[in-house]
């Protein structure tokens, strides 16, 4: 058997030899490249306003108070876009919501990653675009709607949108166990039943953002030996196409909840996500976020 | 790295960038190389990287974290290359080795030779910490930044890829009687 520092040592020297890259080439590709490529802005206050010319200033005011008026006019009782309604509760249960409605162009769009504080349109990751709001305290990364960082931190919660291609039949031992489902909630819902590897109540039948909606919940308890389990947590499903990089991460100690509404004979996937230490303030305010929820259609 | 530089191409300034892109893009290529083990396949996840850094350099809100937000960017072209060439064939050529192989000693050909095919039979995740942590020294911890994983699972990663590779050593040295013998 061989031994554990030789191992290491073996891999160290290993894969160190043949240092000798040159990225002149790439580097020269790349630079040529620059021009055609236009750089993506960001999504927080340009720091470069005081290089904008007065005229783009002026039209800039004016863009805003236009937005302003508009965000305003929307928020008054009667509006389809209104502030959550919090109902403190430790388990999330979605309420009655108001019934799907047409876009409204005046909501802005979930933006890739930030703080966020408001309502926003999503359109990533779900086969039917829906309205969502979002307390301050809250950000977005890659999708997923968060307070606190939910990889490290053991109290945060999460809400994110999936579109589901495949599920792990075991959600533990899920390396080469991923298999395509379809595009149906039945079909999802019945691949969800059917899963091994965690502890789940459901299906339940409920409604969320107007949609008759089945909700899982599935939970890894904080006594959980999650060491048996590839890379030491548990998975539902990969992202979409059988994307591996993403899935929903079901740490030691969360509690997630999975939404599987259908809108045009295709299921979205609602992930609400949260741990045993999350605070009830921070569960209320996810259940806030998940009754927000309106479909558009 | 320099920040004012990260800056100044966050505001668009190519030749800023340009700096900034020497200075990585060697390590970068020696990174993508040890990962994907191949260096056509590298080079392309070192360009992508790299574009991929000038598009989305705005959005870095902390230019401080350049460094390791741009190794996330080339894990990521890592992945994406690698998973490209899964759908060709697998690629077997070895890594040319610097010194003859009549000066090195038999013992250790056969030892890379296992840690190659060993190596090559990992995810890419388990590859990408592997190459951080024994080829750039970085810590657990920063790897899981880096990778955006939970510390555990670059923790489990390495373990679960330090297992296989010490298998596949294993196996080797199970295997030697019986060459002895022939």
């Amino acid at each position: 058997m061989t031994a554990e520092r030789d191992v290491t040592r073996l891999v160290r020297s290993w894969i160190r030899e043949d240092g000798h890259e040159s990225a002149g080439r790439v580097l020269q590709v790349v630079l040529s490249r620059l021009d055609s490529t236009p750089q993506r802005r960001s999504w927080w206050p340009a720091r470069r306003i005081s290089n904008l010319n007065s005229a783009y200033k002026v039209v800039l005011a004016a863009a805003g108070v236009l937005v302003a008026a508009i965000v305003g006019y929307n928020l008054l009782p009667g509006s389809t876009v209104g502030p959550p309604t919090a109902s403190p509760s430790p388990s999330l249960a979605p309420t009655a919501a108001p019934a799907t409605v047409g876009p409204s162009p005046t909501i802005p769009p979930l933006p890739a990653g930030g703080a966020l504080d408001g309502t926003y349109l999503v359109t990533s990751n779900t086969q039917t675009p829906f309205q969502v709001t979002v307390p301050a305290g809250w950000t977005v990364t890659s999708g997923m709607i968060t307070k606190g960082d939910f990889y490290n931190e053991r109290n945060a919660v999460l809400l994110r949108p999936w579109i589901v291609s495949h599920v792990y039949s075991d959600s533990c031992q899920w390396q080469g166990a991923m298999q395509p489902v379809g595009p149906s909630k039945a079909e999802l819902v019945g691949a969800l039943s059917a899963q091994t590897g965690r502890e789940a109540t459901g299906p339940d039948e409920v409604t969320l953002g107007g949609l008759p909606t089945t909700r899982f919940v599935l939970s890894v308890p904080g006594t959980f030996d999650a060491g048996a389990c590839d890379d030491g947590y548990l998975r539902p499903f990969p992202g979409a196409n059988g994307n591996e990089d993403l899935a929903p991460p079901m740490f030691v100690g969360s509690i997630t909840e999975i939404y599987v509404v259908e809108t045009g004979g295709k299921a979205t996937a609602i992930q609400a996500a949260r741990y045993e230490g999350s605070s009830a303030a921070d569960v209320a305010e996810l259940q806030a976020v998940l009754d927000s929820i309106v479909f558009l259609q | 790295m320099d920040d004012d530089l990260v800056i100044r191409a966050q505001r668009g300034d190519k030749e800023a960038f340009g700096l900034l892109a020497s200075e990585i893009a060697d390590r970068f290529l020696a990174v993508a190389r040890r990962i994907l083990r191949d260096i056509d396949l590298a080079e392309d996840a070192t360009q992508q990287a790299l574009l991929s850094a000038w598009q989305d350099l705005p959005r870095l809100r902390d230019p401080g974290r350049f460094e390791a937000w741009a190794y996330r960017l080339l894990a990521h072209a890592c992945y994406a290359e690698g998973r490209k060439d899964r759908r060709w064939a697998p690629n077997l050529r070895l890594l040319p080795i610097d010194e003859p192989i009549a000066r090195e000693d038999l013992s250790s050909v056969i030892d890379r030779d296992q840690l190659e095919r060993g190596f090559r039979r990992l995810t890419l995740e388990h590859r990408a910490v592997v190459v951080l942590y024994h080829y750039l020294d970085k810590p657990l911890d920063e790897i899981a930044r880096i990778l955006e994983i939970p510390v555990g699972t670059a923790h489990s990663r390495l373990h679960h890829a330090m297992r296989n590779l010490r298998a596949a050593l294993d196996a080797d040295a199970r295997q030697e009687p019986r060459e002895a013998v022939r």
